[in-house]
């Protein structure tokens, strides 16, 4: 019953998430500004039973979205939407983002009830507030370089000589802003990559009594995060802008998005139990 | 003379280098390229790889560089406090009365902390203190990256094996295994370790156990505490922390002549919980090859809170060792204190269990330093991003043609929303001065 429930939500969420990026899509490519406005109601009407079915997993289990692939993956995807919902809210001029973000959650959504799992019981080591700290800094990180990215996507749709790139010229800010907004996006989300290390490791320290212990997802975490670092300093130091910075930042995110869900289909290790 | 030149100029060079940026890139992209290459799925090196002198000569001239830049970044803050921006012209006044208070409110309302308030000139600035984000960050890291060092050079970590009521003394030869960093420390018996109770938590996913530990120094208890995953006892630089827990079950073979009886310790993964603990006994001692498979709760109904230690038993597989084949002799459950058969006149009993635990040991003099660097390094974060320093200045210039006002802006960050807020800031300006002059 619990699971017809789950999986029932989560398949309303991705009827909505799928019609949305439809919307997304056919008002990018045909330049329609009302079915970019539509699209976003439809994404913030799937937040809905997305939610509930987050809730109620989260009640039915008695712990967070932590636990599993499908809890990450649907947790994931809805710190990333519910970030560009909220980015919306304060930037409304910023929508044709939509068009990036929309399919990405529809497939992580989709993804996620395709690895549908039972509940696993958290071990006795997971309740504490570092992991809870980690966690969560995880899906903040997830969703701050996402819309980073996607900034720097659209940066470099603009860029295009073509129609579609002088309309996005016509609705958007001034390039040079979409590219600093995509830099400050990219920066917070270094920080949120920084505290997540620090809490998952100070975690490790009191439950296996190592701060670091060369596990792939750490050493994965690390590199991205020195990524970023790079990313930053090129940025700072030596004057990286535009095309440059917008490349370097979808590649760093391709490395995070390994990272946060590819290891536990690449590798078996201490994090395998609980994301697989 | 020329060589002393040579030598200062070769110096200056190299430390310019040190202390470069493209250095600092070129390691961390070093670094990133070692990592990759360490943890590939294919030959996966694991922590050996990371310990490899080629590793941590990477991880030292990080360290140099990150000290160098890190005190050129600060030397540069100290040298220049105060950014005196570059004025562009807003446009001509006519009327010269100086700056009126709502020019004032305009920029204390856009957060700006006047410095210099004159008739001719205001100053402001705001988020001063960000300029120091960067700063304060390296220095958490060169914090986290010395007190790494000091633990790969002064730590020691040692497994120890207990069973409840056993005293445990810290010499060499007592620890199940034992790590030394490069420099070895052979100060041992600085303590004796007390397990007075292995607590066993019954759960519906199995057993959760913690220990209660004492530790002995000079003849004093100086710590106890209930050790638990999550939950080390540290002592200044020492800290214990459970690692493995299980049970030892005490089996006794009985044949006409023979009467042999052995413990089989059996565990679960390191901290982790377990409903059943399995192992393959195989010691020349006894004739047989057993599977061993411990079952604190035969009765227990997973997930229906009836989980409880009441009913203990054992699966035993027994094989014959002698035969070729490794016949399966007797393949069931045996409760405690129950005796089966097994073969014409041998029987084997299971005489009863008790917990054990080990836990590591771990000398860290790093500790406090990692732990200060974590602090500092996020101080230096926050700082980084909720403070963006930005300085504004605005100047009337009186010459013989009347007088024009000018604005200017500095900002380390975010160039481009900075001078769209000036902008903004500019254009206020403006329109308070054409309404004072009207």
């Amino acid at each position: 019953m619990s699971t017809l429930v789950e999986v029932g939500l989560d398949w309303i969420a991705v009827t909505f998430y799928a019609l949305s990026t439809c919307l997304f899509v056919y008002g990018f490519v045909f330049k329609k500004q009302r079915a970019l406005k539509w699209g976003l109601l439809l994404a913030i009407a799937g937040l809905i039973p997305h939610s509930a079915a987050l809730l109620y997993r989260w009640y039915i289990s008695g712990h967070g979205p932590w636990m599993r692939r499908y809890e990450v993956y649907t947790s994931l995807a809805w710190t990333g939407l519910l970030m560009f919902i909220v980015f919306q809210w304060r930037r409304p001029d910023f929508r044709p983002l939509g068009v990036v973000i929309m399919p990405g959650t529809v497939l992580l959504v989709g993804l996620a009830v395709f690895s549908f799992s039972q509940i696993q019981d958290v071990p006795e080591s997971f309740k504490t507030y570092w992991l809870i700290l980690h966690i969560y800094f995880a899906k903040l990180a997830y969703g701050t370089c996402l819309i980073g990215t996607a900034l720097a996507v659209i940066y470099l749709m603009i860029q295009r000589t073509n129609g579609l790139g002088s309309w996005l010229r016509q609705r958007l800010p001034d390039p040079d802003r979409i590219d600093e907004l995509s830099y400050r996006f990219t920066a917070f989300g270094f920080v949120m990559i920084g505290v997540m290390i620090a809490a998952g490791a100070i975690w490790a320290k009191n439950a296996w009594g190592s701060y670091w212990s060369w596990d792939p997802v750490e050493t994965w975490s690390l590199i991205s995060w020195i990524l970023y670092g790079i990313y930053l300093h090129l940025r700072r130091m030596h004057g990286w802008k535009g095309t440059k910075a917008a490349l370097f930042t979808i590649g760093a995110f391709s490395v995070l998005i390994f990272t946060l869900m590819g290891i536990g289909i690449v590798y078996v290790n201490n994090h395998s139990p609980y994301v697989n | 003379m020329q060589i002393k030149d040579k030598l200062i100029f070769t110096v200056t060079r190299l430390l310019r280098y040190i202390s470069s940026i493209k250095l600092a890139l070129i390691i961390l992209v070093t670094t990133v390229v070692l990592l990759t290459v360490g943890v590939n799925p294919w030959y996966n090196f694991n922590a050996a790889f990371f310990r490899s002198w080629l590793f941590t000569l990477v991880l030292a001239v990080l360290l140099i560089n990150l000290v160098f830049c890190t005190y050129k970044q600060a030397k540069r803050i100290f040298a220049k406090p105060v950014v005196k921006p570059v004025l562009r012209e807003i446009g001509a006044i006519t009327s010269d009365t100086g700056f009126s208070q709502a020019v004032r409110g305009c920029l204390v309302n856009a957060g700006f902390h006047l410095t210099v308030d004159n008739p001719q000139e205001i100053m402001g600035y705001k988020g001063r203190v960000g300029v120091w984000g960067p700063v304060i960050f390296h220095l958490g890291l060169i914090l986290i990256c010395i007190g790494i060092f000091l633990q790969i050079v002064f730590s020691f970590s040692g497994r120890i094996g207990l069973v409840p009521g056993q005293v445990f003394t810290d010499l060499q030869q007592n620890y199940l295994s034992s790590d030394y960093g490069l420099w070895r420390n052979n100060g041992e018996s600085r303590f004796k370790l007390v397990l007075h109770e292995v607590k066993s938590k019954f759960k519906d996913d199995g057993i959760y156990a913690t220990g209660d530990i004492s530790v002995i120094k000079g003849g004093e208890e100086v710590a106890r505490q209930d050790v638990n995953a999550g939950n080390p006892l540290g002592l200044g630089i020492w800290g214990f922390y459970k690692d493995e827990f299980g049970y030892y079950v005490k089996i006794r073979i009985i044949t006409e002549d023979k009467d042999i009886p052995f413990d089989v310790g059996l565990s679960t993964f390191r901290h982790e919980n377990s409903e059943t603990y399995r192992d393959i006994f195989d010691n020349p001692d006894v004739p047989y090859k057993m599977s061993i498979e411990f079952i604190p709760d035969i009765d227990s109904v997973r997930g229906k809170k009836s989980y409880k230690p009441n009913h203990p038993a054992v699966r035993l597989m027994v094989q014959n060792r002698a035969a070729q084949n490794g016949k399966v002799m007797f393949n069931d459950l045996v409760r405690i204190g129950q005796t089966a058969a097994i073969d014409k006149n041998t029987y084997v009993k299971f005489e009863g269990y008790f917990p054990w635990l080990t836990l590591f040991f771990k000398i860290e003099p790093g500790i406090y330093l990692i732990n200060l660097g974590f602090g500092v390094c996020l101080g230096g974060l926050v700082l980084l991003n909720l403070l963006v320093p930005q300085y504004i200045r605005i100047k009337l210039v009186t010459g013989a043609e009347g007088s024009r006002l000018f604005i200017g802006g500095w900002t380390s960050r975010y160039q481009n929303s900075f001078q769209h807020r000036l902008t903004q800031i500019k254009s206020d300006l403006s329109q308070l001065f054409s309404e004072e002059e009207n």
